[in-house]
């Protein structure tokens, strides 16, 4: 139940995504949310719309699966999409009280129902075609800057990845908790909300509980495999900048280019 | 000298302060492994196994007397690393011991952490996931595992450390019937064709059989060891230590307690019906 969540899941079916340089795919994820909250018209968001579907495209991981995460958003997105389609301004169209609807109210609503689906989309590629291991090896790495500051990049790398590693495991282990509190007359479905709150206590002590003794025997584990620190310490895979990491970083280049020209040639409709 | 020579060790996880009672878990020990051996550690729950285990890697350090790896005293600090190398130790709970989403790069964080050049690290992978059967599954996410085959990966990452000595602190307690079988078949050819020393802590006396000699401990201390078949007849003490005998064993004893005659304690299945056979003619 709780484990069918697509969302930060890694599919790897060897496509060109998955051959980009972990950091060049971080990059141009930043840079993309950068640009896609800096449409102002309807050109725009559609050369925005365009690279992040042919990014999906290319990694060959089945519609279902992008579908699936972006199903986990919806609510979200009806509730934004909703919200600004009343706070527009201008001329109403259509007036119920306070609320009113206008011109720039719907522009609004489909301009946000857009940006959010492709944010979700585009974080869903990054992460449904980096595997957690390459994604905190390049966050690693990005960040080493930083240790001039003091800043411990390799201890914060590291336990994101431990995390990312464990988020399956104490999944299923919160299944099984539920399980056997309801095994034991837990009603975790009725009553309302602070009710339902409090059912999820008997559940969030025992996972808490079991989740300090696990990362006591990873701790342990950690150390018998020599675990010392992020000093002296090397990689197996090797990440290299490669010439479609170049391709990669020219197209999200003619993207903000592209966006930048629509912005200043036609008219902002928000 | 043999490879690791445990001398007269005590260790308590109690704070140790004056007027109070210490109860040691391992309670002055001296055992000598060999090189190539294969050893099971038996003992009921508490018996101080798991904690003689933490102490063959430096995991844990001896309260008083020495433990000695290949010549270096584990005490030593500047040592430890060199000793992890040697010894590697193997947990009970498999979900717990893989560190990384994908099995192969599990498997590397060993030689990662010593700092080996990426080519090799990569060779050493792809041969210890080979020599646990495991190299199909190298790209699998470790969750998606069984239980036998997620304990093969985390022998597979203490090897690809490339040490002369496994210890495994009760490997297949987790797991089920044809996990525990992947495991034992597993340890039994490193031993065999790897020349890999086996420290093997186990509550199952089937799997203790198999080894080439069987240490016996209660209350920390060492109560009898000897090749299985001499352990294994002195049903009497066993039991005394609230220890079990195979089944084998437990059936000719009784047997042999009604007036059957029977020479030898059978270990094993086959060996028991030959006995019987013997016995009935």
């Amino acid at each position: 139940m709780v484990r069918d969540v697509a969302f930060g899941q890694y599919f790897p079916t060897k496509s060109v995504i998955h051959r980009l340089d972990p950091r060049a795919k971080i990059l141009i994820f930043i840079a993309y949310i950068v640009i896609i909250f800096c449409t102002f018209n309807y050109a725009a968001l559609a050369v925005t719309s365009a690279f992040a579907l042919l990014f999906l495209a290319l990694s060959k991981i089945s519609p279902k699966f992008y579908f699936k995460s972006l199903k986990v958003i919806i609510f979200i997105v009806i509730f934004t999409s909703l919200l600004n389609l009343f706070y527009g301004s201008g001329d109403p169209l259509w007036q119920w009280g306070i609320l009113s609807i206008t011109w720039n109210g719907i522009h609004r609503a489909i301009f946000v129902t857009v940006r959010i689906i492709c944010l979700i989309l585009a974080s869903s590629c990054l992460t449904f075609t980096t595997s957690p291991t390459e994604l905190t090896d390049a966050i690693e790495r990005l960040m080493k800057p930083l240790k001039v500051v003091h800043f411990p990049v390799h201890e914060v790398a590291m336990m994101m990845s431990l995390a990312l590693r464990f988020v399956p495991t104490l999944l299923e282990e919160t299944d099984k908790i539920m399980q056997a509190q309801k095994a034991r007359g837990a009603d975790l479905e009725s009553g309302g909300l602070i009710k339902r709150v409090k059912a999820l206590i008997p559940i969030l002590i025992p996972l808490f509980v079991s989740a300090f003794r696990r990362a006591y025997d990873v701790a342990t584990a950690m150390e018998c495999r020599c675990y010392r620190g992020g000093a002296g310490r090397t990689r197996m895979k090797q990440i290299h900048m490669a010439k479609r990491d170049v391709f990669s970083f020219i197209a999200i280049a003619l993207v903000i280019g592209g966006v930048i020209v629509c912005n200043i040639l036609l008219t902002h409709v928000i | 000298m043999s490879f690791i020579s445990i001398r007269d060790v005590r260790f308590s996880y109690d704070e140790v302060a004056e007027g109070k009672p210490v109860t040691y878990a391992v309670d002055g020990v001296s055992l000598d492994i060999e090189e190539g051996e294969f050893v099971a550690v038996i003992g009921h729950n508490g018996c101080g196994k798991s904690t003689l285990a933490k102490h063959l890697n430096a995991m844990l350090l001896p309260d008083s007397g020495k433990v000695i790896v290949d010549g270096d005293d584990t005490s030593i600090e500047e040592k430890t690393f060199d000793i992890r190398e040697k010894v590697g130790l193997v947990l009970q709970n498999p979900d717990n011991q893989l560190v990384a989403s994908i099995v192969e790069e599990d498997v590397a964080f060993g030689p990662e952490n010593l700092g080996v050049e990426p080519e090799e690290i990569r060779r050493r992978v792809d041969k210890a996931l080979k020599a646990v059967d495991m190299y199909e599954y190298r790209e699998h996410a470790p969750h998606k595992l069984s239980g036998g085959q997620k304990q093969r990966v985390a022998i597979a990452g203490i090897l690809a450390i490339q040490p002369q000595c496994i210890v495994l602190d009760e490997p297949t307690a987790m797991l089920d019937p044809s996990g525990r079988e992947e495991v034992i078949s597993t340890l039994l050819k490193l031993n065999r064709d790897n020349k890999i020393t086996v420290v093997l802590i186990t509550h199952y006396m089937d799997e203790a059989v198999l080894a080439d000699r069987v240490v016996v401990m209660d209350s920390g201390r060492i109560v009898t060891q000897g090749t299985p078949d001499e352990v294994f007849s002195q049903v009497e003490l066993l039991k005394r230590h609230r220890l079990d005998v195979p089944q084998s064993a437990e059936l000719a004893f009784r047997l042999k307690g009604c007036g059957v005659k029977i020479d030898k304690i059978p270990l094993t299945q086959s060996d028991c019906v030959a006995a019987l056979e013997e016995a009935m003619k």
